[in-house]
Parts: C-alpha cells; sequence; structure tokens
C-alpha cells in the first residue's frame, strides 16, 4: 500500500510529501525505519530526531499504523 | 472577559490592537504583551527575512494546551496567542503573546511561560534568508517527548 507523509521544516527539501510503498500492519518505528532507507545515509541524522505524527498527535514506534491514517514528519522545532 | 484563551496561527501581519480587546477583564489590573520580531542578524550573520512552516492544526493544539497549563498555574488569567506562517522580512512580528491577570506579577510569569513552551513545544520551523538569497532551516528542540497536548 502507498502511503504519503507530510513534509515540514528540513524534510521540504524533499516536496511537500514523501511517498512509500509498506505492507499492512507496520508500526510506526518500521514506516521510520523505511524513510530513512528512502531519503538516505545523509539524512540519517536528521530522521533519528524526528517524529512521525498524525493530525492531532506524536505517533511511538510501537504503535501500529492505521490504514489511511495521515501522517507528517516532524523534525525538531524552533517557534517563537 | 470573552474566552479564557484565544489562539492563532496567522498568515496576515500579527496586529498588537486585536490582542487586547480578546483578553481586557474588568477584573483584572495588568496585561503584559510579549512581542517576537525578525531581527537582522543571528550567530554572526546578517539576515533578510524567516520563512516559518507550521503544522497548522497540531500548532493551535498545542498553543491551547499551553494556554491551559498556564491558566492553572496562574489562575483567572486570559490569553492571546498568535503566531505567524509564512514568510517575514525583518522587523516582522512572528508572534504575539498578550497576558491579562489581575496583578502584574501573573501576567509577566504567565506570559514568559507561554513564550517558553511555544519555543520547545509548538510545530514551527524556521528558514532564515540571507542577503545572497541562500537560505537555511534552523535547528531546534526534538519533539520525542512529545507534544504536551495530551
Amino acid at each position: 500500500m502507498i502511503i504519503t507523509i507530510q513534509t515540514y521544516g528540513a524534510f521540504r527539501k524533499f516536496g511537500t510529501m514523501i511517498e512509500l510503498d509498506i505492507p499492512s500492519g507496520v508500526t510506526i518505528g518500521m514506516i521510520k525505519q523505511k524513510l530513512l532507507l528512502r531519503l538516505g545515509s545523509a539524512e540519517q541524522e536528521l530522521v533519528r530526531v524526528s517524529v512521525l505524527a498524525s493530525s492531532t498527535e506524536i505517533l511511538a514506534d510501537d504503535v501500529l499504523y492505521q490504514d489511511g491514517q495521515k501522517l507528517a514528519i516532524l523534525p525538531p522545532v524552533c517557534g517563537g | 472577559m470573552i474566552v479564557a484563551y484565544h489562539v492563532l496561527i496567522r498568515e496576515q501581519n500579527i496586529l498588537v490592537e486585536q490582542a487586547l480587546p480578546m483578553i481586557k477583564s474588568d477584573h483584572h489590573g495588568a496585561i503584559d504583551i510579549f512581542v517576537g520580531v525578525v531581527r537582522n542578524h543571528h550567530q554572526g550573520q546578517i539576515v533578510t527575512g524567516i520563512t516559518y512552516d507550521v503544522h497548522i492544526l497540531l500548532a493551535k493544539g498545542v498553543l491551547a494546551t499551553i494556554c491551559q497549563e498556564a491558566e492553572k498555574k496562574w489562575q483567572g488569567t486570559n490569553y492571546y496567542v498568535a503566531h505567524y506562517h509564512g514568510y517575514l522580512p525583518v522587523g516582522g512580528i512572528s508572534v504575539l503573546i498578550a497576558v491579562s491577570a489581575p496583578h502584574r506579577a501573573d501576567s509577566f510569569d504567565a506570559c514568559r511561560y507561554v513564550i517558553e513552551e511555544i519555543k520547545k513545544r509548538a510545530p514551527v520551523w524556521k528558514r532564515e534568508h540571507y542577503p545572497d538569497g541562500s537560505s537555511t532551516w534552523l535547528p531546534g528542540h526534538s519533539l520525542h517527548q512529545g507534544l504536551g497536548n495530551g
């Protein structure tokens, strides 16, 4: 299944969305690993310090991805 | 009093005068206002502007949560928090926090709390722009500890 991850901040260089092909029943941590493989080792640190979030909350690595769920990758923040 | 807190993500200019009617109360004798402004330098580099990227839905929730936390600490206080989304040149207002309280100490303390928490938790990202046309995303605080919004 193809999912799209909304990008923010430093991830904008990859476009507004990143598409990943994932099997059903994967965890958020597995999606993050898949994202790392897609973006390459040069982005390893950026991916490591970033989190995946739904429209309402940050998702822990052991949470199961729900089909159709909207995801966003959030790098470290610096508002204000 | 109209509401205890009012949070906005704006793509238009943030205006200080819009905050006061939202938080004023006949029970309050103090209003503290913090205005964040784009400055023309950062770490020895000349800066021409900043682009603010925002996850709008999450940001509204985080700002509301921070205001609720502050109101628990300084009870009876009112809040207006507006954060800019998009490009701002030097001098532009990036964030406005206004806190109304019965007494000045609470308004100062609560306002400081809100801006410090925004910097650590609000899903907002800054891209600095330089005179040669280059730009860079600034480092920040990792959200591995969560947004703190529930």
